[in-house]
């Protein structure tokens, strides 16, 4: 093939292409072999009696310009798609935050609902009512202002004496601190656990 | 034309089909250059004007572009195109009769409008040629041929033989064959210059 290269022109090589021969060697169409290619192309059709009334000498190139003209609408098509991206992404976005924001507005129920739920112990019957005591524990008796459950973030601060300093935990305190975290944390899960169920059989 | 030389065309088309939709663009040409003159023909059964059947063609070969992805092979290339061409000139002479039957409710302001230039079609239509003049001159060239030029050239463009076929029945190398009816297109294109000039 490289043989063919060498020793023939690349007009000849375009002659032979337009009759389906050396198309491995076939390069790129210039406007000059466009024109030869419309020459010749007319002179087979005159010989076969093919020619229509007219004959138009750029008629190939017209329709080459078109058919080139589609990468350009292809660019367009991702350009589009881009568009259309996009338009999802913001479609997405405002779902996103308005899931968001109804999550927040569902945490926020459940939180004021737990507020003021009480726990069976503290005999809080409206309380109780809204949530109801779930294997004998409610989680809202942690947050019942005033009930013996209740949490007191700062009360050890509440409590310490004038100029007395927060004196840090023995080995002892440490390990029993441990232990009482872990049952919370037991009771809390048991809790959780007994008002998902609960839940799903209502 | 022989079987056989349909075969090798079809075979040719095939190759340059399967380079289109491999995305060399530059072979959808040769195929343009190729079927050209035939598909404008068809046209022109449907359609008197040459602008117009000339129109039709383009649509046509545009279509068919952009349907050689689907291309499966199961008829010829030409074939398929054929009927691209039909349906292209049946869809043109729908919406002209359509066009036509709006123009005509308002006959007479439309004759008597002067459409604006812009609307017009400002481009000169010089490379479009009579063809009866120049295929006299294309026969002309070609029977002062010398004799090996014009036996390769004719058997190619009228037989369509492939150059294996010529070379098997000219006795001669395929490369002979190649050089011979290229120089006679040059040979030809000369002289169709030389005719255009006037």
């Amino acid at each position: 093939m490289q043989a063919i290269k060498d020793s023939v022109s690349k007009e000849e090589i375009l002659s032979a292409n337009l009759d389906g021969q050396c198309l491995d060697e076939m390069g790129k169409i210039s406007a000059e072999d466009r024109e030869h290619l419309e020459n010749w192309s007319l002179m087979g059709a005159a010989l076969r009696d093919e020619l229509p009334s007219r004959t138009d000498l750029d008629f190939a190139a017209k329709v080459m310009a078109r058919v080139q003209a589609p990468e350009l609408a292809d660019q367009a098509k991702v350009e589009q798609r881009k568009a259309r991206l996009i338009s999802f992404r913001k479609v997405a976005l405002v779902l996103g935050e308005t899931v968001a924001a109804a999550s927040v507005c569902m945490l926020t129920v459940f939180g004021y609902q737990t507020w003021n739920a009480g726990d069976s112990s503290l005999s809080d019957p409206v309380s109780s009512a809204v949530m109801g005591p779930v294997n004998g524990v409610n989680l809202a008796s942690y947050q019942n202002r005033g009930g013996s459950g209740a949490i007191s973030l700062d009360g050890s601060a509440e409590q310490l004496p004038d100029g007395q300093q927060v004196r840090e935990l023995s080995a002892r305190e440490q390990r029993e601190f441990a232990q009482k975290r872990d049952a919370e944390a037991g009771r809390i899960n048991t809790y959780l656990k007994g008002y998902v169920l609960d839940s799903a059989a209502n | 034309m022989s079987p056989k030389a349909l075969d090798a065309n079809s075979a040719s088309d095939e190759e340059l089909v399967r380079r289109v939709q491999a995305g060399k663009t530059d072979a959808y040409n040769i195929l343009v250059v190729r079927y050209q003159h035939k598909v404008i023909s068809i046209a022109q059964k449907f359609v008197s004007d040459y602008a117009d059947a000339s129109d039709i063609a383009q649509e046509a070969f545009i279509k068919a572009f952009r349907a050689l992805p689907n291309f499966r092979g199961e008829s010829s290339f030409y074939t398929w195109l054929y009927r691209i061409v039909t349906n292209a000139a049946k869809s043109f002479l729908e919406s002209s009769q359509k066009q036509r039957s709006q123009v005509d409710v308002d006959d007479e302001v439309f004759a008597s409008s002067k459409l604006p230039e812009s609307l017009t079609d400002v481009q000169t239509p010089d490379r479009i040629m009579e063809s009866e003049e120049l295929k006299q001159v294309i026969l002309k060239a070609v029977s002062e041929l010398p004799a090996e030029l014009r036996e390769a050239f004719t058997l190619r463009e009228v037989e369509e033989m492939s150059y294996e076929e010529i070379a098997a029945k000219a006795g001669v190398p395929i490369g002979t064959v190649r050089s011979r009816i290229f120089r006679a297109r040059q040979s030809i294109e000369s002289r169709m210059e030389q005719f255009r000039k006037g």
